[in-house]
């Protein structure tokens, strides 16, 4: 377990979680699965590319869309049976409206991610939707640290000066 | 990651990229048609050192790789003192190791840079200190667990350098639940005893 590491994203998944961290070196990507985690670096001397775009996630929209029309759909059952029923409504409807948010929300913002591609592996990086910000931050900051990885490994420049142009002598006046 | 990675790839569809015409800013892919912003590298290629062939020193003595007799001993090993070359040389950040060291330091979790796979004590004491509380109900001593892990987990995040706060909570909690059984325990033998003797 390396000390020097700086967080710069945990995301939760249903099959568990991954957190990428930032260390001197490179990328840690640890990913935790059933109470096991599994580390795995890319680094910076080996990076090729790195990219950020957005995407919206078909499962994600899938789920959110069917659990809003689930729950507002039973709202308006219990309301369609019996219109004094309608506390009875309201915890649905509450639950149904959430969903509808969360679904609408990643429909019109997406979510950034962040891909560091390497010679043998790869991180990605995922970002909720309303932070953005924190994505670019984060973009900035991984590009930099390449930058700063790939160009300590340059051999250093010369120790040997050039040596100065040839000077053309002044050409012989007559005497 | 995915295991058949071979190298970057467009971060939508996964279509292999030509690093040589890539840019950096905006790009779109061919294949899918996603818009994203690329950073584009070019990493060095790596160097590779010739191993030192082993050379008689005048006094008669030469030091050779234990493992390949021709290659010279650049190092040894900082477990069994073995003569290692370069070859040989097994060095995560914590010394040089001969190949069949490192594998059994490795297995024995001693070299942590090697250590890729281990156990997240601390969400296993979060879990145990939440069942817990569930199943206080049942008499179940799980608490017992969530303050043992909590214990492992917290020295795991000290190490990592990032927040004990939910390993300590979670001892609380696990440490509140085991005191309470052991108190409701204690009460039951107690008035046990006493309604036995009256």
């Amino acid at each position: 377990m390396t000390p020097a590491r700086t967080l710069l994203r945990r995301s939760r998944t249903p099959m568990g979680s991954d957190a990428a961290f930032l260390t001197p070196d490179g990328i840690d990507v640890d990913s935790t699965q059933n109470y096991e985690v599994v580390r795995r670096k890319v680094f910076f001397d080996d990076v090729h590319l790195v990219t950020l775009h957005r995407e919206r996630g078909i499962a994600y929209l899938v789920v959110t869309g069917i659990a809003a029309a689930f729950f507002i759909g039973i709202a308006i059952l219990i309301v369609a049976i019996d219109t004094d029923g309608w506390p009875w409504a309201l915890p649905f409807l509450v639950a149904g409206l959430a969903f509808l948010v969360g679904f609408l929300i990643r429909m019109a913002l997406g979510r950034d991610v962040i891909t560091v591609s390497g010679r043998r592996s790869k991180a990605v990086l995922r970002f909720g939707s309303l932070r953005k910000d924190r994505a670019r931050e984060v973009y900035g900051q991984i590009c930099a640290a390449v930058r700063r990885g790939q160009s300590a490994m340059a051999p250093p420049p010369s120790a040997e000066r050039p040596l100065p142009p040839d000077v053309p002598m002044p050409p012989d006046l007559p005497a | 990651m995915s295991a058949i990675y071979s190298g970057p790839q467009c971060p939508s569809c996964d279509a292999p990229l030509d690093l040589e015409t890539l840019h950096a800013g905006g790009i779109t892919c061919t294949n899918c048609w996603t818009d994203f912003e690329a950073t584009p590298f070019h990493p060095r290629d790596r160097r590779h050192e010739a191993v030192q062939v082993v050379t008689e020193t005048p006094d008669g003595t030469a030091a050779a790789c234990a493992n390949h007799a021709r290659n010279a001993a650049v190092t040894s090993c900082s477990r069994c003192g073995l003569f290692i070359c370069a070859l040989c040389d097994m060095n995560v950040g914590e010394g040089s190791f001969c190949p069949s060291c490192f594998d059994r330091s490795r297995d024995q979790a001693a070299i942590s840079g090697s250590n890729t796979r281990y156990r997240d004590y601390a969400t296993m004491s979060i879990s145990a200190a939440v069942v817990s509380l569930l199943c206080s109900t049942f008499f179940l001593p799980i608490g017992a667990f969530a303050v043992y892990w909590g214990i492992k987990g917290i020295r795991q995040r000290r190490a990592e350098g990032t927040t004990i706060a939910g390993p300590v909570i979670a001892m609380i909690v696990g440490g509140l639940q085991t005191i309470g059984l052991l108190v409701v325990f204690t009460m039951l033998i107690v008035s046990l005893l006493t309604g036995a003797k009256s």
